[in-house]
Formats: structure tokens, C-alpha cells, sequence
């Protein structure tokens, strides 16, 4: 049945149309639809790029590019070399990043087929964030994917008094977003 | 907050079902068990209300104690061991281990918790909401054991960061555990430690048996068979006999801890995040909708998954491939539409010993049929030129008129990445850089972004056509109509030839590039005005394309307010604008300013763009400071004033596709001064609906500026006049009709297209 909707779609009917055709509910055809796509997609559509600690001072970071996406990219930006890709780490302390704005920046050269990347050397109590891009033709960086933000530990346990009067601030009035990094999952 | 317990054992040694299955009840593997667990009941049968045992148990072992083999498994001990410290107990709670623990926490004696369900640090997982789901599970499975949410999860490796506070809290835990080492030594036991999103925090250390404890925080003692029994024997000399009573409260942001991370130790290593990646990676394999097949079976799917990243993080290569091979058999199942309920039941119930409430589906989807997705770069509260109106005007236009409208946009500060606002659904995201220097980088680094949400929202909605506003949404526009075979309808505003009458450099030609691509894949064209329609087919090459002319669209306001920074300015004529050359705005410079000056009136000019500081230099180099008045940027109601209370409005435009502006003028019935180029032509019609110059003649604008305020009944005459056409051509339900004619025809001609291929 979902192949017959498929080559419908294909060639531009309108629900109602198929719907006729097949003479089934409209409901039911739709729903046949958007469960053939996600189907599809859940498997096509993998784009992310994570950035996880595995200790203090290093990060893993490990990306999915769909190769739609990049191609994509390439339509957007010409890649300098098509077969690199850039791994950046930014520093953001404190900044709100903008893409220029980075404190500072380390550029890692991996290959397209590559997947993760281990990052050392992290400094204490600084905000990164990465992305993976190219390098287009005129030398500068494009970026495709962004992780999400993370913030290394104290340099002593005792470093948690610079964020009182914030932490405190947040406790009392919670409605506002906080002015550090959360996990991930809480947005 | 004082400890809420005496001392603390961590039950957490690998749970190797396979090895259980195979062995017969009164077999080692199966005493190991009962003897580490059976002894915590002991234990807390032993202390008192005052005294209460806290445990930290592996959530699969406790739920295998509570399916049918632990069932069996735990009557077969009690037989075989009838002397054992905990069997007579058992025995009362009918060979019951759960009953056991439920009456010792009815009791107050027993203060159990479990760890999160696979035991994966919840900071590290390499998969988004991957860590929340952890959790959120982890308390299902508690509720289906003990009818209520656990008080606190024991977080693996004790890896916490800022935000799992409000995961735990989500999900009703009212304290947590961490790593005793986040806090400075002399103040540890000071204070009742509080986490921002205010969940009570109670510092730990690992203690051994042998050891001294008379410390002032109760020690965690991992319990395993070898020291379970000599627990059980000493634990009434173990009892932590420290008074501490915090009573200040501190709040406590930590960015990062875990388990000896002072001391230079990892969290994870990347061998073991490399080898769960194929597990995260099978997470992708299955959605809402498979799940739902099993739904009788409820978060089957999930709790094998669960299983799997547990038995792969601990390495259990046989456990690993026996979950995976039935996690696999079930999806087949499910996505055959043919799922295996009595697998599925068997091992919910023999393996991991719950009956999870069936999975509830979530709630269907909004149907949108037949929407359309704009792309635009701007929309309010984003408002840098006239797109932005026009784009929401005419959003909003189609949704009353029953059409379903996404608009896909850039981000904003302060703006949601998500909204509906008035009917039309708005999404927002990227540029990743928004600062970027480079404007043609910046452009496409957005249309990565549009793409991707777009992608998303095509996956989650049933879209009939796109819709782009200039070419600077362009490359998404096109890349998801050819992906989805979509129709695409383009509304050309601009073009880089008319804004700078011709391409001169390379940027322009870039730019001219883009639009050329953009015309030749639409499959209609919609321009605000004649002339841009003729500049289209004679330098953009498009001769061939339907393009349909449809006026902007412009908003009547009745009320509004005058007062504001402005009001002490009048008389004045208003300007309003981007600070660019095209808008002319350099022609004031060359006015009759003398003869205007005897009449007080005041020029107010605002807007934005690369030229307003040699503008506003200009002026004052020019000594024209009380006259002629650059304010720059004005909000939405200081607009809408300026319009009210001027005595006309001035466009002076040596290019203006269409000139929305002018159009808003009228609105407020305003006498119009406008060049005669391009769209202002079209509606400013002379001395009936304003009055028209010759583009950059300061002469010629000096002259109509003074007949206007030498002749008020004409002014008043021309605006309102002007008001009734605006009104009669221009309101945003009329502009919405055309549009939507626009669409139905497009989507017939991709239709016959189709037809033909």
C-alpha cells in the first residue's frame, strides 16, 4: 500500500487525489505517509556533532554528516579540499558567541571519512564549544555542525565563590535562563 | 538538610542475567546475589527509624529480584538457607524481596535509591536527550516496582554537571549524591549544599568497613559478596556517629565533577565511548511510531536498549549479543507491523521484572495540510528592511484566510527558535556565526541552517509549496525543493542590478549569480511592481518564467500614540529608510534649505546603514544640525509617531522596486512626496495620490516640499486620497488572495510536470 502512495506522491497527486484513488480515508494515508518518511529520514537524517568529556581536560568528540549535507555545504561554500574537514574548539568564556568573537581557537585537520577526535588540554573553567566545517577556497573556515557548549571544572574546589552571587540570583529567581552551561538535554 | 541516613552502601557489581539463567537456584552466582542484597535487608532490619540504612542498588538486578525467576530464585534461597540473617524476614514478606524493602522503607529503615538505569556517566552521553530519557526511565521502572518516584538516583561515576539538577528534579528526586572532592575540605560538612535549580546536595567519600568512622558525613561502602557479610555483622558499630546539623544553607554551581577527577583520573576513556557508539547508533533505528506497535508490550524497545549500553559500557560481551539479538527481534517485529507480544512479555517479565504502564503515544502531529513554507531572512521582532513586514503581513493575511503558514527565519536574540504567533508557526536558527565578516559567508552559513530545520519541518509536516523572499534564502529554497520535489515560489523584492543600476564589482556579481539561480529554479516569480518585472526579464534572463506581479501590502492602524523623543520637533518632514545610496537620502543635502528654514520646518530622517555616520558628517560639516536630523535606528511605536505627526513624508529613491514606506504613509493619511522611479510610481500617482519629483533633483523636491506646506487642503486632499487607495489595493487580505492564486497555480504546473516526467 505505502509503495502505491509513494509513487503517487511521486508524481504529484494530492492527498485527495490519492485518496481517491486507493479509496482509502484520508487519515489513513497521511498517516501511512508520514510513517513511510520518518522511516526514511530516521535512517537518512543524522547530523550532529557531540562533544563530550572524558575527563577534565579532554574532550571526545564524535560528528554525524549526512552526505546530503555536505553536499549541501559544497553548494554553499567551495571546500579548499573536499576530501579534509576542520574540527575547530573555541574558547567562549564568558562571551556570547558570535562566530568572530572566540577568545581563541584550535584548528584540527580530519578527514572526511573520520568520525570522532579526541581533544587534550582543556584549561580550567573556560567555556568551549566546536564545530566541524571546511576550509573553502579563499582559506577560511565554513562551518556545517555545532556542538553544544561545555564548561571545564574549577580550578579548585573552592573557585565555586566567583559563581555565588549568580548561582544564588538563579536559586531565588529561576524563571530567567541561567548565565552558565546546563546539560544538553535540559533545553 | 542532615543526612537522612546513617551509612551507605553502593550494591552496584555487574548484573549478569545470562550466568543466572543458566544455573540452578541454589548455584553460586544466584547466592552471590542474595547474599550482598540480602544482607542490606538484614541490615536495615536491624537499625532503627532514627538510624535508617540508605542502599544505591543496579535497578536490573532489583528488577530481576522482582520477575518470576527472582521470585523463584529468592523462595529457593530462603529454603536452602534457612539460618541466613535475612531468610526468616523473607520468609514474613512471603519470599518477597521487593515486599521486603517496601516494608523496611514503609519502616524508615531503609532508605533505598537506585543507580541510573545503564549506568553511563549521565554527562557523557554522545547522543542528545539520550541522558534525560536515562533518567526519565530509570524512575518508570522504580514507580512500576514501588508506586512512587525514587527520592534520589545514584548518578554513575558520580558525574554530575549543572542541568542534571533539574533532570533529577523533573522527575520528583528531592536530593543527590555527589563526589565529596567538589567541595573545599573545610567547608564540606558545613553547609546544607543546594544546587541552583534547588535539589538538596549531600557530599560523599567511599569509607571501608575496617576503618574509623567517626567522621562527620556518613560513608558510601561499595558492597560486594566478600564484605557483605562482616556489613551486616558490624554495622551497629559502623553507624556514622558525627552530629553535624547544617543548617546554612549554601547554593552551589559546579561545573564539572566526578569520581576522583582531583585526582588526574578520566571519567570514560574513548575505547569505551568508540565501542557503545554501535549501540547509540541502533537507538536511530526506531521512532514514536515503532514503539507504538509495541505499546502493548511498553518500553520493551527501550529497556533492551537500556540493557544493551549497560552490558556493552561493562564489557559483557555475551550479555551484549543476546540483547541486541532481542532487541533487533522485536524491532523486526514492530516493523513488520507483526510484533512478538509473547517474547516481548517474557522478557519483560522474566528478565527484567516489570510490566511498564503501556507506552503513550504521543499526540498526533498537528495536521497541516497543504501548508506553505516561507523563507525569509527577516522577521519581526528581526527587522532590518521592509522584508520583514512584508513577509509577516502577508503570513498572517494567509492564515486568516485558513491557509497553514511556517515561517522559517533567522535566529534572533531574545527571539524563541520556536512560536506561534497569531496562527503562523515560527522557526528560527542560524547563522552558527552571526557576526561573520563576510556578508556572502554569513549568507550561507544561514542557508545551511534554513536547510537543515527545513528538512525537519518537511519530515513533521505536510508541505504543498515553498515560498522565498529574495535570493538571500535562496540556496535552502532550492536545495529542499529538489530534494522533496517541491514547488517553489520566489518573491523577488530587490535586485543587485536595480540596487546599484548595474553589477560593478564582485560582490554585486556574486550576489546577481545567486539571484539568477534562484529565478531559474522557481517555477513562478512574484514582484511588487511592473518595472521590477521588466528589469527581471531583461537582465535576470527570464523571459520564459511566469511572473506574476502582486503589490506589498500594508497595515491600518487607528490608534496610535504621538508622543515620544520626536514631539518636540514639529513641524517636521519624515524620511524613513536604510542609509544606503539608492535611497537617495543625500539629495536633502542640496535642498532650498534657506527658503525652508523661514517655514521652521525640520527634516527627521531614520534608519540604519553603512552611510549614516558620513551622512550625519555631512550635515554638520554643512552646518545643518538644527535642520536636518539623522536619528538612526527608531522602534516600531516611535515609527508609527513619526508617520502620525509629520506634515508629509519624503522619499527620495533613485531605485525602489516597490517602497513599502510610502505605502505606510498613506496609511496614516500623509501626503507622499516620492521620486518617480520603479514601484512608487505605481501607487503615488502626481497630485492625486501624492506628488512626484525627479529622482535626485533637490530642485524639483524643494518645490513640491513647499507647495505642500503653502497648500494645506491640498495636502489634506492628496492624503487622504492616498489612504483610500492604499486601503482599496493594498490591505493584506487582498495581497493574500493574489498570493494564494499564486500557490494554487504553481502547485497545478509542478502537478502537470509530473505528470508529463
Amino acid at each position: 500500500m505505502i509503495e502505491e502512495i509513494v509513487q503517487l506522491k511521486k508524481r504529484n497527486f494530492s492527498w485527495d487525489q490519492i485518496s481517491d484513488q486507493l479509496d482509502l480515508p484520508l487519515d489513513n494515508i497521511k498517516s501511512k505517509w508520514r510513517k513511510y518518511t520518518r522511516q526514511q529520514d530516521g535512517i537518512r537524517w543524522q547530523n550532529d556533532l557531540n562533544a563530550v568529556f572524558l575527563s577534565a581536560d579532554r574532550l571526545y568528540c564524535r560528528w554525524r554528516i549526512h552526505p546530503s549535507i555536505l553536499e549541501a555545504a559544497v553548494r554553499c561554500e567551495k571546500p579548499l579540499n573536499p576530501a579534509i574537514m576542520d574540527l575547530r574548539i573555541f574558547d567562549i568564556t564568558d562571551i556570547y558567541y558570535n562566530g568572530v568573537n572566540a577568545h581563541s581557537v584550535t584548528c584540527i585537520k580530519v578527514s572526511k571519512d573520520d568520525q570522532f577526535w579526541t581533544i587534550k588540554g582543556l584549561k580550567c573553567n573556560r567555556s568551549y564549544i566546536c564545530e566541524l566545517g571546511f576550509l573553502t577556497e579563499d582559506y577560511l573556515f565554513f562551518p556545517i555542525v555545532q556542538s553544544h557548549p561545555i564548561h571545564t571544572p574549577y580550578q579548585s574546589s573552592g573557585d565555586y565563590i566567583h559563581r555565588l552571587r549568580e548561582a544564588k540570583q538563579f536559586y531565588h529567581n529561576p524563571f530567567r535562563p541561567p548565565c552558565w552551561i546546563e546539560h544538553p538535554d535540559c533545553h | 538538610m542532615e543526612y537522612p541516613f546513617s551509612i551507605m552502601v553502593l550494591a552496584d557489581s555487574p548484573f549478569r542475567p545470562l550466568v543466572l539463567a543458566g544455573s540452578s537456584m541454589s548455584s553460586k552466582e544466584i547466592t552471590k546475589i542474595m547474599d550482598v542484597y540480602g544482607y542490606i535487608i538484614a541490615s536495615a532490619k536491624k537499625s532503627t527509624a532514627e538510624k535508617p540504612i540508605a542502599a544505591a542498588v543496579n535497578l536490573f538486578t532489583l528488577g530481576w529480584l522482582n520477575g518470576v525467576r527472582g521470585k523463584m530464585a529468592v523462595q529457593s534461597f530462603v529454603e536452602n538457607q534457612p539460618n541466613h540473617a535475612a531468610a526468616a524476614f523473607l520468609n514474613e514478606c512471603s519470599g518477597s524481596f521487593i515486599d521486603a524493602c517496601r516494608s523496611l522503607i514503609t519502616e524508615k529503615k531503609l532508605l533505598l535509591i537506585p543507580v541510573a538505569l545503564s549506568q553511563f556517566p549521565l554527562t557523557s552521553y554522545p547522543v542528545k536527550n539520550a541522558a534525560a530519557e536515562d533518567i526519565k526511565r530509570t524512575v518508570k521502572i522504580w514507580k512500576d516496582i514501588f508506586g512512587e518516584a525514587p527520592p534520589s538516583i545514584w548518578l554513575p561515576r558520580g558525574a554530575y554537571m549543572p542541568g542534571i539538577d533539574e533532570l533529577l528534579q523533573r522527575e520528583g528526586c528531592r536530593f543527590v549524591f555527589l563526589p565529596g572532592e567538589a567541595f573545599p575540605a573545610n567547608e564540606r560538612d558545613t553547609f546544607h549544599w543546594i544546587s541552583p535549580h534547588g535539589l538538596s546536595i549531600l557530599p560523599y567519600e567511599y569509607g571501608q568497613i575496617e576503618t574509623d568512622h567517626n567522621r562527620s558525613t556518613p560513608p558510601v561502602i561499595r558492597l560486594m559478596e566478600e564484605n557483605a557479610y562482616s556489613f551486616y555483622e558490624q554495622v551497629d558499630f559502623l553507624h556514622f556517629h558525627g552530629s553535624i546539623s547544617q543548617n546554612d544553607e549554601r547554593i552551589i554551581h559546579i561545573p564539572l565533577i566526578y569520581e576522583r577527577m582531583n585526582e588526574g583520573r578520566a571519567l570514560l576513556t574513548a575505547e569505551e565511548l568508540n565501542r557503545c557508539e554501535t549501540i547509540f547508533q541502533l537507538k536511530h533505528e526506531w521512532d514514536d511510531r515503532t514503539a507504538f506497535q509495541m505499546c502493548e508490550a511498553g518500553g520493551v524497545l527501550d529497556l533492551e536498549w537500556a540493557f544493551c549500553l549497560y552490558a556493552c559500557l561493562h564489557n559483557l560481551e555475551e550479555e551484549l549479543e543476546s540483547a541486541v539479538d532481542s532487541l533487533r527481534y522485536l524491532l523486526d517485529g514492530a516493523l513488520k507491523k507483526f510484533p512478538d507480544f509473547d517474547y516481548a512479555h517474557q522478557r519483560m517479565r522474566l528478565h527484567y521484572g516489570v510490566e511498564l504502564i503501556p507506552t503513550l503515544l504521543h499526540e498526533e502531529l498537528d495536521e497541516m495540510d497543504g501548508a506553505v513554507v516561507m523563507l525569509t531572512w527577516e522577521y519581526p521582532p528581526n527587522i532590518i528592511g521592509g522584508m520583514a513586514r512584508h513577509v509577516h503581513g502577508l503570513a498572517e493575511a494567509l492564515v486568516e484566510s485558513g491557509r497553514e503558514v511556517i515561517v522559517l527565519t533567522s535566529a534572533c536574540r531574545g527571539a524563541p527558535e520556536y512560536e506561534c504567533v497569531n496562527g503562523v508557526h515560527i522557526y528560527r536558527s542560524g547563522p552558527l556565526h552571526e557576526s561573520e565578516y563576510d556578508f556572502m559567508r554569513r549568507v550561507a552559513d544561514l542557508n545551511m541552517c534554513l536547510f537543515q530545520k527545513g528538512e525537519e519541518l518537511i519530515r513533521n509536516y505536510d508541505i504543498s509549496v515553498i515560498h522565498t523572499h529574495d535570493w538571500l534564502t535562496g540556496d535552502a529554497a532550492v536545495l529542499l525543493a529538489e530534494n522533496h520535489q517541491l514547488p517553489i515560489v520566489s518573491t523577488i523584492h530587490a535586485t543587485e542590478y536595480g540596487r546599484n543600476n548595474g553589477i560593478h564589482n564582485e560582490l554585486q556579481s556574486s550576489i546577481a549569480a545567486k539571484e539568477k539561480k534562484l529565478i531559474s529554479a522557481s517555477n513562478t516569480v512574484i514582484v511588487c511592481s511592473q518595472p521590477m518585472k521588466e528589469e527581471l526579464r531583461v537582465f535576470y534572463e527570464a523571459r520564459d518564467k511566469d511572473i506574476y506581479v502582486i503589490p506589498n501590502g500594508v497595515e491600518f492602524e487607528e490608534h496610535v500614540t504621538t508622543e515620544g523623543r520626536f514631539h518636540q520637533m514639529r513641524p517636521f518632514i519624515f524620511s524613513i529608510g536604510r542609509m544606503v545610496y539608492e535611497k537617495g537620502f543625500q539629495t536633502f543635502f542640496d535642498i532650498d534649505i534657506k527658503n525652508l528654514k523661514k517655514r521652521n520646518i525640520q527634516f527627521i530622517i531614520a534608519g540604519k546603514g553603512p552611510l549614516l555616520e558620513e551622512w550625519r558628517r555631512e550635515v554638520k560639516k554643512r552646518g545643518y544640525e538644527d535642520i536636518i536630523h539623522f536619528v538612526g535606528y527608531v522602534s516600531d511605536d516611535e515609527r508609527k509617531a513619526l508617520f502620525q505627526t509629520c506634515e508629509a513624508a519624503v522619499f527620495p529613491s533613485l531605485y525602489e522596486p516597490f517602497g513599502i514606506v510610502a505605502l505606510e504613509a498613506m496609511a496614516f493619511r500623509k501626503p507622499v512626496i516620492a521620486s518617480a522611479t520603479g514601484g512608487l510610481k505605481s501607487f503615488v500617482l502626481h497630485a492625486q495620490t501624492g506628488l512626484l519629483f525627479e529622482p535626485g533633483n533637490p530642485g524639483d523636491l524643494s518645490t513640491k516640499i513647499r507647495t505642500i506646506l503653502d497648500r494645506p487642503e491640498l495636502a489634506k486632499q492628496l492624503g487622504a486620497n492616498g489612504h483610500e487607495m492604499a486601503k482599496e489595493l493594498y490591505s493584506w487580505k487582498h495581497i493574500s488572495e493574489q498570493t494564494e492564486k499564486v500557490y494554487d497555480q504553481t502547485v497545478f504546473i509542478k502537478k502537470m510536470e509530473g505528470v508529463r516526467t
